[in-house]
């Protein structure tokens, strides 16, 4: 079941009023997919926009003969966001491939023609989720000017390890709050990944960072707000925070 | 004032009524530039939507020398009754590029933009109508741009293995 509640918190369908989000319910169909899992091709005809509910989405450029890889990452999208909007643009074709890269993906379809018919019936919900559009293309336009003058190598990745022990010990919260500091910090460079157990149980929630050219750092019994001052200190600051790295017995 | 006659032939606007071309009409501005004359610097602020009226208009990069610019704009010519200006309907609200007068006669119709969603906001389906197109103009230019950056990287890959 997709609510109003969710509807209202992605930034497409920012303005629109209860009546309005539940037609645009109507056109929404939840659905899960597998780490690796390919949801559109690129130029397969735009039949549906999507939304992020769980999990990580990479537009891709495919590669004729070579297998995907997340150095043909052009954009990835965390959760709340829209991606697929060439459904809303001539010539509905996908610019891009879509990949799931978490463990799972739990994805909102909405339906072009059930959509359009909405925006014919209602212009102002047309006008409203259009005007909105531009805002939201307009930004992925800023973010990928930006990352059109870095280098495609100098990667940096995020590893929440998301196995059953870590889970448990609150591994769900750490990525949540990572996710968040992702969204709000405007860096499409850094790759977020969950994996599974790395055989430390009794240290979880852990989490890897890996910077380009640098060991990785495996940090130890985390929680969100040490996950929110890893990000900020060691992932965007370059600083290692000694205090929570894993301790080898 | 800016002739409706001219304001029928707009692409944008073809889908208008009388009373919505009168009504955006209302909110333009006629303005006269000569060739090489700057109508708008790349990096200004975009608080108008324009249509060249008579002649021609172009749309360049202006960026000096050493600033980072790996993908090049192509120069673009604006013709009589074409629409120009859509960064003002995205952010950061700034041109992405200069326009001057490329005819030795340049006359273009300047429209506010924040007049122009106050009627959008009374009138939905003229916000509508003129949406899907700016819509559409301001994803071709994203589409481009990141077709260029795939391009770029996938031939970094390819050359790299």
């Amino acid at each position: 079941m997709i609510g109003n509640d969710f509807l209202q918190s992605v930034g497409i369908f920012k303005g629109l009023d209860e009546n309005q989000l539940s037609t645009v319910q109507s056109c929404c169909r939840a659905e899960q997919h597998k780490a690796g899992t390919k949801l559109f091709g690129e130029g397969e005809p735009a039949s549906h926009l999507y939304i992020v509910k769980k999990g990580q989405i990479d537009l891709r450029f495919d590669l004729p003969g070579r297998p995907t890889s997340e150095k043909n990452t052009i954009s990835s999208i965390l959760e709340f966001k829209a991606f697929g909007w060439s459904a809303l643009v001539a010539p509905y074709k996908y610019s891009l491939s879509a990949y799931c890269t978490t463990q799972t993906c739990e994805v909102v379809k909405i339906d072009r023609q059930c959509l359009n018919k909405l925006f014919e019936e209602n212009s102002r919900l047309g006008y409203l989720v259009l005007s909105n559009m531009a805002r939201v293309i307009g930004k992925r336009f800023q973010k990928l000017e930006k990352l059109a003058t870095a280098s495609p190598v100098s990667m940096v990745k995020v590893i929440v390890h998301l196995a059953t022990c870590g889970i448990v010990a609150g591994a769900r919260d750490v990525m949540g709050a990572l996710m968040e500091e992702m969204s709000s910090s405007n860096r499409s460079d850094i790759k977020v990944e969950s994996s599974g157990c790395i055989g430390k149980c009794p240290t979880e929630p852990n989490v890897t960072v890996q910077i380009e050219g640098e060991d990785p750092v495996v940090y130890q019994k985390m929680d969100a707000e040490k996950m929110r001052q890893v990000f900020h200190q060691h992932v965007l600051g370059g600083q290692i925070q000694t205090d929570y790295t894993l301790v080898e017995n | 004032m800016i002739d409706l006659k001219i304001l029928k032939t707009v692409e944008a606007l073809k889908g208008l009524t009388d009373d919505q071309l009168a009504a955006i009409q209302k909110c333009s501005e006629k303005m006269e530039f000569n060739q090489g004359e700057r109508l708008f610097a790349e990096g200004g602020d975009s608080a108008h939507l324009w249509i060249v009226l008579e002649g021609e208009v172009e749309l360049r990069n202006d960026r000096p020398e050493g600033q980072p610019n790996p993908i090049k704009d192509p120069i673009t010519f604006i013709s009589k009754a074409e629409l120009f200006g859509w960064s003002s309907f995205m952010p950061p609200f700034k041109y992405k590029l200069s326009a001057y007068g490329a005819s030795p006669k340049c006359e273009v119709a300047r429209i506010e933009k924040e007049s122009l969603v106050k009627l959008f906001e009374n009138d939905a389906d003229m916000g509508f109508e003129l949406m899907s197109h700016i819509l559409r103009v301001i994803g071709t230019h994203f589409y481009q741009f990141r077709n260029g950056i795939a391009q770029r990287w996938g031939h970094d890959i390819m050359s790299g293995w």
